[in-house]
């Protein structure tokens, strides 16, 4: 398939230059997961994941990320079978050096393109992208090769490359068509289901169509492992309220006296004072509190009755 | 006599998060969290099954980062520091909820497990979890492979093929030193695969590869036997591709087993759920609430978080013993069917984040348990390998080119190449050309230089990990991820410019080599 003005789809990208955060405390916040993204991709993050936090940074010093390196220069990158991805960055030395070429004038009223060469038909398509700094392309066919040159259209239609890209292939998207000649393929059909997963006797068209959703399907899935995220749920529920009860229990004595609780053994802290803390289940709790004098000589007993009916 | 081979593969990976010039610094918590929920339950696996008589085969990757945190010993000072006080917190909970009988037993069975893990690594381990597993790879069970050095997204590094070269021989380095014999196989990071990487495999004497189903599928010319027999590059390395199936079978929203509504509950943690004042030693240091890995929940179903039921053990372990027999059952039944309709064994490789077992599926640990010792007394059709025993057994393959691919969403580069991380390859590149001009204008430093270029390839590397650009994707601690990012390229342009103004500064560069202090025996010229 050539590759021609109409089919190429190109998406706008936003200058890749960030704005360096706030420069001495960096607030920014992060929330639990949201939202459905793939299991796989979820899972993986929950590595790094530690609950729901704001993480404050003190900068030592502030760092900018230059926002270019006074290179003449063009990357390719390849995001899928049917994407690929360029940054550029055009120094000044190369703009004179075009600007001498075609004089002032014609310099003045050229605009810059990004010339993506598609080595299997030869042709190429242009894009315009302005004061973008990179570039999703959309290109007409997998497994094919690209370079992009980065230059300047002139008002009359020359072209003047500022930079060349590396060439980058893109991968199939399907089954290659080579058959090696040495092995003969059993049924193809068939195994390319097998391996796929999704059972016998559908066609590989069909295949490669369940291949392609794959991900999809499993990121459009409305839940996960974990059925509610508690902020999608607390941002579906308008108003909510969570109560619970706990009993703190505490009291004082002889440091070297032995306190139980219910019967068991608490430790004292140095100056004899002690707590403890229950959580409180509906019902009636009685709550005997006894210390005993390290000689054995001694004892008293406190014993408070609790009762928590929730309604 | 089998019928086919099942080759289990879990990717142990965590980015290098170690800062000392903090006190207490919560993305370390990543790496403690996965000590006590997933490395030391799987080390416990492993025991039980040697000390049973059990034979089995299973494949894992520790990623350079995730070794070089194993045996650092301010991490594992920090991680007993960490464990103690969750000891001291459940000794609270059990107190706490002495009038709740369910909570009261699992504080007391997170108690015990605490305990029992501070025990081990103290003792058996020493502390180093790399031994801990090299002991079962020098048993013949286990079968460690590396990674790239950092867990660089190889792919999009393509454009310098020497900072490809680099993630590799790096780690091929690090493992030879800490396992005492040449990695057999890799997990390229991400599954990631650009045709030619192989090369580089080759050249560090590594025999073996994975990559998602896709990058098998669709190699070029078509694979004879699809994913179920591994291929060869040209350059002779094998890889070997994911099983779908039975990685739906884990992995699938709808029909993964760790959505079983009697497993334990991810996100309902007492670090969220309890009195502010009472969980305040037991959380950030800042005050903010996180988790503290005590959980008391089953996910119940699809309800709401305040609506979850009590976890109940018994019936998490009946469901995970129950899962266990059907993933073999399930397997089974494919390798019968695969067997005759390809005429030969068919391998299925099935490999999944080991963080996913006992991190996020709790209960994870418990259903390898079961599924190995059912796979080693309840049946015959099955048998477990590693990739290079199936190599050794069968070395007459196929030689297919893989297609580009990785298992990450879409199966390609989109997830590391999006809107939100894309502007992080133009610093990257640009400081892995620094790298090698750098490396090849002096191919011979010493002193302080030769300690400056160094520390130049450990910063690159650091900034090259794939987890920041995930985390921009996914939008977890983006704080975090930009800091490493900027860090990382800060201290690389500055140890560049330095270089090549003759100035630098070694009180400066001291201080750095403590932070960033991966990889204590990289040589520069890697980058040559």
């Amino acid at each position: 398939m050539a590759l021609k003005k109409k089919t190429a789809k190109t998406v706008k990208k936003k200058p890749a230059k960030r704005k360096t955060p706030v420069k001495k405390k960096v607030a920014r916040e992060s929330t639990r997961p949201v939202g459905a993204p793939p299991t796989q991709e979820r899972v993986e993050a929950s590595k790094y994941y530690a609950g729901p936090v704001m993480q404050k940074f003190v900068e030592e010093r502030p760092f900018e990320f230059p926002a270019g390196y006074g290179d003449n220069r063009a990357v390719l990158m390849v995001r899928d079978p049917h994407w690929i991805h360029a940054y550029w960055e055009v120094n000044e030395n190369r703009c004179r050096e075009i600007r001498q070429e075609i004089g002032d004038e014609a310099y003045s009223r050229a605009r810059l393109f990004l010339r993506v060469y598609d080595t299997h038909s030869g042709k190429h398509h242009d894009i315009e992208v302005g004061g973008a700094r990179n570039w999703y392309i959309r290109v007409p066919a997998p497994n094919r090769t690209y370079f992009v040159e980065i230059g300047f259209l002139t008002a009359d239609g020359r072209f003047l490359a500022a930079a060349r890209s590396n060439a980058v292939t893109t991968p199939l998207d399907t089954m290659s068509d080579v058959i090696d000649e040495q092995w003969m393929i059993p049924d193809w059909d068939k195994l390319y289901a097998l391996s796929g997963g999704f059972g016998v006797g559908r066609s590989s068209g069909e295949i490669k169509e369940l291949m392609k959703k794959r991900f999809q399907q499993e990121s459009a899935s409305g839940w996960l492992f974990s059925p509610s995220s508690p902020v999608r749920k607390m941002g579906q529920r308008p108003f909510w309220l969570v109560a619970n009860c706990e009993l703190i229990v505490y009291g004082a004595t002889e440091p070297s006296a032995t306190v139980t609780v219910q019967g068991r053994k608490i430790d004292l802290r140095e100056d004899g004072t002690f707590s403890q803390r229950f959580a409180l289940p509906d019902g009636h709790q009685i709550i005997p509190i006894e210390a005993t004098r390290d000689d054995g000589a001694e004892r008293r007993r406190i014993t408070p009755r609790v009762e928590r009916k929730t309604e | 006599m089998e019928k086919g081979y099942l080759a289990l593969v879990l990717h142990a990976h965590l980015p290098y998060v170690r800062h000392p010039e903090y006190e207490d610094f919560l993305e370390e918590d990543w790496f403690y969290e996965a000590i006590t929920e997933t490395y030391i339950p799987l080390l416990n696996v492993f025991e039980g099954l040697v000390s049973d008589g059990v034979d089995f085969r299973l494949t894992m990757s520790i990623t350079p980062t995730l070794a070089s945190m194993f045996i650092d010993p301010l991490l594992q000072e920090r991680y007993l520091k960490h464990l103690d006080k969750l000891i001291e917190l459940t000794y609270k909970e059990m107190e706490r909820t002495r009038w709740q009988a369910q909570f009261h037993e699992l504080a007391k069975m997170y108690n015990q497990t605490f305990i029992e893990a501070r025990s081990l690594f103290t003792g058996k381990w020493g502390r180093n979890l790399v031994n801990a597993f090299k002991q079962f790879q020098d048993l013949g069970k286990l079968e460690i492979i590396t990674c790239g050095a950092t867990h660089g997204f190889l792919p999009l590094m393509d454009i310098n093929p020497k900072a490809v070269r680099a993630q590799i021989m790096v780690a091929a380095a690090q493992y030879e030193k800490l396992f005492g014999r040449r990695a057999r196989g890799i997990w390229l990071p991400e599954c990631g695969y650009h045709p030619g990487h192989d090369e580089f495999l080759k050249e560090a004497g590594i025999r073996y590869f994975l990559t998602d189903t896709h990058g098998i599928l669709h190699g070029t010319p078509r694979p004879k036997y699809g994913v179920f027999a591994p291929v060869y590059c040209k350059s002779g390395v094998a890889a070997f591709g994911r099983d779908m199936e039975s990685s739906k079978a884990v992995w699938s929203a709808e029909e993964g087993y760790p959505g079983d509504y009697n497993y334990r509950e991810f996100y309902r943690d007492i670090g969220f759920d309890l009195d502010y004042d009472y969980i305040r030693p037991y959380i950030h240091s800042d005050g903010t609430r996180i988790n503290t890995g005590i959980k008391y929940h089953r996910i119940t179903g699809r309800v709401d978080l305040a609506f979850k039921e009590p976890y109940i053990k018994q019936w998490a372990m009946d469901t995970a013993a129950a899962h266990a027999g059907n993933f073999m059952f399930n397997r089974e039944k494919q390798i019968e069917h695969l067997h005759d309709f390809l005429g030969k064994k068919p391998i299925i490789v099935s490999p999944y984040d080991a963080e996913l077992y006992g991190h996020w599926w709790f209960e994870g640990p418990d259903w390898l348990n079961f599924l190995i010792r059912k796979i080693s007394c309840d049946q015959k059709t099955i048998k477990l390998v590693t990739p290079s025993e199936y190599l050794d057994w069968h070395p007459r393959n196929q030689i297919v080119t893989p297609s580009m691919s990785s298992w990450g969403w879409q199966g390609y580069n989109e997830v590391w190449l999006e809107g939100s991380n894309d502007w992080i390859y133009r610093y990257l590149h640009k400081a892995a050309d620094r790298m090698v001009e750098l490396a090849q204008s002096y191919p011979a430093a010493d002193g302080l230089l030769q300690r400056a270029l160094n520390q130049a390839a450990r910063e690159l590397l650091l900034a090259q990990s794939s987890d920041w650009a995930f985390i921009f994707k996914t939008g977890t601690v983006v704080p975090y991820a930009y800091k490493r990012t900027k860090d990382h390229i800060e201290r690389f342009t500055k140890i560049y410019d330095a270089i090549k103004s003759n100035s630098i500064d070694s009180p400066w560069l001291s201080d750095i080599e403590y932070k960033d202090n991966i990889f204590p025996d990289i040589d520069y010229r890697v980058y040559q």
